[in-house]
């Protein structure tokens, strides 16, 4: 599917010429954006680990995760927002970035493995499940934010 | 809801395919610097 037209749109919006005009307000949200990614790397970090039984042993897993799950989709909103706002300074150059693509490619498989794997199987209980399910679905959780961090990295180097 | 088991099944599965991939790709890479190096030093 043709995705440029999205991407022609978002480079003649509003949204472009005041990100592009205001490198003050531009500084702003990017901080915004880095801080939302640590947020999000965070929390996917402690949740993860917990379900591996590498931190916070002496928590019980049903609070580490109910405390996380709300952060990490803070995060995801922020960081979403944030980086629209960044992308739209940029967008003709991001359409043809092979690394922005892999990116947003982990970003949704991230996104569809929070909501439609991982949190509704510990939905059950941690107790009650499997737990070499357990451990591939945390492994799988920091495969998947490891390679959109790396990929987002390699968008400044590409 | 998806039952306990099939939700099991569906999170197990589709991990395995996740880390299976990223395994897969990491082995291309690896392969194709070996390569280079034998190419170069071979």
């Amino acid at each position: 599917m043709e995705l440029l037209f999205i991407f022609e749109w978002l480079d003649t919006s509003m949204l472009a010429s005041r990100s592009k005009a205001h490198g003050g307000v531009f500084a702003m949200v990017q901080t915004v954006h880095l801080l939302s990614i640590a947020m999000l790397g965070g929390m996917v970090l402690l949740s993860d680990l917990r379900l591996l039984n590498l931190l916070l042993t002496s928590v019980p897993v049903s609070e580490v995760i109910n405390a996380t799950q709300k952060w990490i989709t803070i995060a995801l909103i922020t960081v979403t927002l944030s980086g629209v706002y960044q992308a739209s300074a940029v967008a003709i150059k991001l359409y043809y970035n092979s690394s922005f693509w892999a990116k947003m490619a982990g970003f949704a498989m991230g996104i569809f493995f929070i909501y439609v794997v991982k949190n509704p199987l510990l939905r059950h209980g941690v107790d009650s499940l499997n737990p070499w399910v357990v451990r591939l679905v945390a492994l799988a959780s920091l495969t998947i934010w490891f390679s959109v961090a790396a990929t987002g990295r390699w968008i400044g180097f590409s | 809801m998806i039952n306990r088991k099939w939700q099991q099944i569906l999170a197990g599965s589709i991990s395995v395919a996740v880390l299976g991939s990223w395994g897969i790709y990491w082995v291309l890479q690896i392969q194709s610097v070996l390569d280079l190096l034998e190419m170069a030093y071979g």
